[in-house]
């Protein structure tokens, strides 16, 4: 292909996809600062954030981010490891099963939850307790796909079995080799995960509409029914925790597959 | 004697084996939690829609599928995620090419790869909020739009892009493909950059030597090369739309019978009038969706034998 | 007028001038080696003539005729890439005539030249296979037929050896040299390997940083290097620090032995002179009438066929090749070893 040459097709398209990005970005945030009649306002920004139930939900869906981090990356590291190190031939069934998710949409899922875990022998729901557990796992296994492949590919880039062999003749357990040698290397891959999973528990919908829990989802579409320049405030808001969660994840995983990070497949 | 001899032995199976069972309990956690919450729900599903009311094994769940109101959903859904995975795709396909291929300015690149992965992630009930703020009854470019009127001979104002005026309503099922647009074409964008980028460069040169101009050389080479990761994805982008949900319900509240709409009205009250073949919808989703994923798995294999560096 | 004619082409780019004033003639029938190290502008040469890059200035002509407003899918050269470049999707037989088909050949003719194509080549019964299920030298093989089917005025080659194992290499060096006198097709080819370009080519370009060093047949390029460069870069050379005695005799001297150089010292100017020898032509043994030189065995290195000695004359270091003979009597380090060579073979930079 000559080198001088300006391909005004590709830059045609390259354009339109800029505007299409950014209209409807820019269209939200000017609605989003017209509240006051006549002139631009941050009123409907301090509406919300003076908004207490919009400090519950937001602090209920930060917390439950947090408790779905953790609680998927104690049971998805060592999964990961075992396979790494001891079972590769489960390797394409564990697979399969991180892709579940993905078949079956989350208005099913949370379907599913509820004839299962809403009535005996395994009741969860009348509780808001056993609710919040309930959830915490739903937003685990929602979580899967992009913590279990981010995790995955962090594995494969580091030699797990000679750093456990090494670690291992220096005395180490395998409690001792996953959270001293294992864990330090994963970080990124950690980290990464970390964030999309964040972010997507911040703007889950579904599961907290329907297991009746105070989280940011539920109060947005709530929102949306009653008012006009709110929800454009916090659809901009949620634009930006998004684009920062996933901003500090471009920026840590600079160079390595971004694609497989993003779409979790 | 005897016994001596083959005690050692027998320690030694004993030993092998409860090592062989440890083996996989490193991955029991695992299992049992994704057994736990995700397979039991799911498995509890599918075994009610082949029930009737008392428990007993039916297949009747699945023929009030063909009922009108419920068939009306699932066309409907099919229509959007066809209409969406195309245009979604085919526009994505396009950006994808322009920052691969077509050597777009590099800024615009980064930008454009960049805010894929953010769009592609931007659904649900902010994205409708953003629509509503853009398009709605007083968005920010259904103002300009408004706006750009003119008086005509007659002395009359004309305002000929006035969308309300001209019949167009964000609220309606064009509204809702152009909102799930937003998200569809990134997809594609992160899915197919790679692939594209895979194309290697002397395969158009060599074309282009041996006579082909760039026309058949996309005809002969790069689109057969590409076609599996093309329809992979827009797989992918279909099973996407299907099962979207909430960027629905936020922008027309329901009003749009979706197959994804019509399960959360049954949950919330028993519309069709029988449990059982609320599962069964349910149940009909997840066949349609395992099997695009399946069928994309499939085709994303054969993609990585040909366009393996 | 030549075949191929090449007039003051530059190639810049943002970085830099790549190719600097390349002038060349080739005649029909002929194979024309560029050789010369990484980025020293060989293949971006050839990439011109194919079309793939424009020169910044300059012609290119074949058969008279202008080629650089020849799009490359109108020019009847034909390319072999070092990554053979055969389409993934297509069988052996496809891709041979691909360039056929899209001349818009009838079926049957593109039928019968590709089977003489890949008889051509030895492949045929390979035409049902496809490009993943052959190894790299059957690739290369297929892809040469490729570029030869549409009968193309011009054969271009680009390092088409460099990704293969040496043996391979060796084969199909002669398979590429057999094949293009069959044809009488006038190709150029591109390397890096000096070797290659040496027992293939009917005359050589050596370039470097863009600029073309030294054109002509292998023997002149071995043994009458034009510059510095080509001495060093084609085949292994001595290079000796010397002090003029006699100009006009040309005579020098390496510290207390006076050497003759086969050539007048009028062009040497003022600068640091130095007597160019190459190793296998310093003979072990004094000989009369011949140059003498005398120095300290400092290394002796095995190499199979060649002993290569490193001497230390004058505190500088002297490569002498000797073949490996058996009735050889190998020097220990720290013998003195006397070397021999007619003024002929050295000369003075």
């Amino acid at each position: 292909m000559t080198t001088h040459k300006v391909n005004w097709w590709a830059f045609l398209w390259a354009v339109l996809g800029l505007f299409y990005f950014f209209l409807p970005l820019y269209g939200t945030l000017d609605f989003s600062l017209r509240m006051i009649r006549g002139r631009l306002s941050l009123q409907a920004y301090q509406i919300v954030l003076a908004d207490p139930q919009f400090l519950e939900s937001f602090r209920y869906s930060a917390v439950m981010g947090v408790i779905t981090v953790v609680v998927s990356a104690a049971i998805f590291l060592p999964t990961v490891y075992w396979i790494h190190l001891r079972l590769p031939q489960v390797r394409p069934a564990v697979e399969v099963l991180t892709l579940l998710p993905f078949m079956i949409p989350v208005i099913v899922y949370v379907f599913g939850l509820i004839r299962t875990f809403g009535r005996p022998p395994f009741l969860l729901t009348l509780t808001p307790l056993g609710t919040d557990v309930l959830i915490a796992a739903g937003y685990v296994i929602l979580a899967m796909p992009y913590m279990y492949r981010a995790l995955d590919i962090g594995m494969r880039s580091i030699d797990v079995r000679t750093l456990t062999e090494a670690a291992q003749s220096l005395g180490a357990n395998v409690f001792q080799v996953l959270v001293n040698v294992i864990l330090p290397n994963l970080r990124i891959a950690l980290l990464g995960g970390a964030l999309i999973t964040f972010a997507m528990v911040i703007g889950e919908l579904v599961l907290g509409d329907f297991l009746v829990r105070p989280a940011l989802g539920p109060y947005m579409e709530q929102m949306g029914r009653d008012h006009a320049y709110e929800p454009a405030a916090l659809a901009m808001m949620s634009y930006a925790l998004t684009w920062v969660c996933l901003g500090l994840l471009q920026f840590l995983t600079r160079g390595s597959s971004s694609q497989q990070q993003l779409t979790g497949r | 004697m005897a016994g001596s001899a083959l005690a050692p032995s027998t320690e030694r199976t004993r030993a092998l084996r409860l090592g062989a069972w440890t083996k996989w309990l490193g991955i029991a956690p695992f299992f049992v939690f994704v057994l736990a919450f995700e397979i039991l729900p799911s498995l509890n599903l599918f075994v009610g829609a082949f029930q009737d009311q008392d428990g007993r094994f039916t297949l009747a769940n699945f023929l009030g599928l063909l009922d009108h109101f419920v068939l009306k959903s699932y066309m409907v859904s099919l229509q959007v995620s066809v209409i969406t995975s195309v245009v979604g795709g085919l526009f994505g396909f396009m950006v994808a090419y322009a920052i691969t291929v077509g050597q777009a300015p590099r800024w615009m690149r980064s930008i454009l790869m960049t805010f894929s992965g953010l769009a592609a992630n931007f659904g649900g009930v902010p994205l409708a909020f953003a629509f509503i703020a853009t398009l709605g009854h007083t968005g920010f470019l259904t103002a300009i739009f408004r706006s750009l009127c003119f008086t005509n001979s007659a002395g009359v104002q004309n305002c000929p892009l006035d969308l309300y005026q001209n019949g167009f309503n964000l609220y309606t099922l064009t509204g809702l493909t152009l909102s799930y647009t937003y998200f569809q074409f990134p997809l594609m964008v992160l899915i197919i950059a790679p692939a594209l980028e895979s194309l290697r460069s002397e395969w158009r040169e060599a074309a282009e030597n041996l006579g082909a101009s760039g026309a058949q050389y996309w005809r002969d080479v790069a689109l057969p090369v590409l076609w599996p990761s093309l329809l992979g994805a827009t797989l992918l982008l279909f099973a996407s739309a299907f099962g979207a949900f909430a960027t629905a319900e936020a922008l027309t509240g329901g009003s749009i019978p979706l197959a994804t709409i019509l399960v959360s009205q049954q949950i919330r009250g028993d519309v069709l009038g029988n449990p059982n073949e609320g599962y069964a919808v349910a149940f009909g989703m997840v066949v349609i969706m395992s099997l695009c994923i399946a069928l994309y798995i499939f085709l994303q294999q054969r993609t990585a034998r040909w366009l393996k560096r | 007028m030549a075949f191929l004619e090449l007039s003051h082409v530059h190639k810049s780019f943002a970085a830099g001038t790549v190719v600097n004033d390349f002038n060349l003639s080739i005649e029909p029938g002929e194979f024309l080696s560029f050789l010369g190290p990484s980025g020293c502008g060989k293949t971006t040469t050839l990439r011109m003539i194919a079309g793939f890059e424009a020169p910044t200035s300059g012609e290119i002509r074949l058969e008279g005729k202008d080629l650089i407003a020849t799009p490359p899918n109108r020019r009847k050269v034909g390319m072999v890439f070092q990554s053979y470049a055969l389409f993934p999707n297509m069988s052996v037989t496809d891709n041979v005539g691909y360039g056929l088909r899209i001349a818009g050949k009838p079926k049957a003719e593109i039928r019968k030249r590709v089977d003489e194509m890949l008889t051509l080549i030895h492949l045929e019964s390979f035409g049902r296979r496809y490009p993943a299920q052959l190894s790299g030298g059957q690739q290369q093989r297929v892809a040469l037929a490729r570029a030869l089917a549409i009968q193309p005025q011009v054969l271009l080659l680009d390092e088409p050896l460099s990704a293969l194992d040496a043996k391979i290499r060796l084969e199909l060096r002669q398979e590429i040299r057999r094949i293009q006198q069959m044809l009488g097709i006038t190709t150029v080819y591109v390397t890096h390997d000096q070797e290659e370009a040496l027992s293939l080519s009917d005359r050589i370009v050596v370039m470097s940083q863009g600029v073309v060093e030294q054109v002509g047949t292998p023997s002149q390029i071995y043994n009458y290097p034009a510059t510095e460069f080509v001495a060093r870069f084609v085949g292994q050379i001595n290079l000796l620090p010397v002090e003029v005695v006699n100009r006009e005799a040309g005579l020098v001297r390496v510290g207390q032995q006076l050497v003759r150089a086969g050539q007048t010292l009028a062009h040497v100017n003022g600068n640091p002179v130095r007597l160019a020898v190459r190793p296998e032509e310093l003979c072990p043994g004094p000989r009369e009438g011949l140059n003498n030189l005398v120095g300290q065995v400092s290394s002796v290195t095995y190499l199979g066929s060649i002993v290569r000695l490193r001497l230390d004359i004058e505190e500088q270091p002297v490569f002498v090749d000797m073949f490996n003979e058996r009735q050889l009597r190998v020097p220990v380090v720290g013998d003195d070893f006397p070397i021999s060579f007619p003024a002929e073979a050295c000369w003075l930079l």
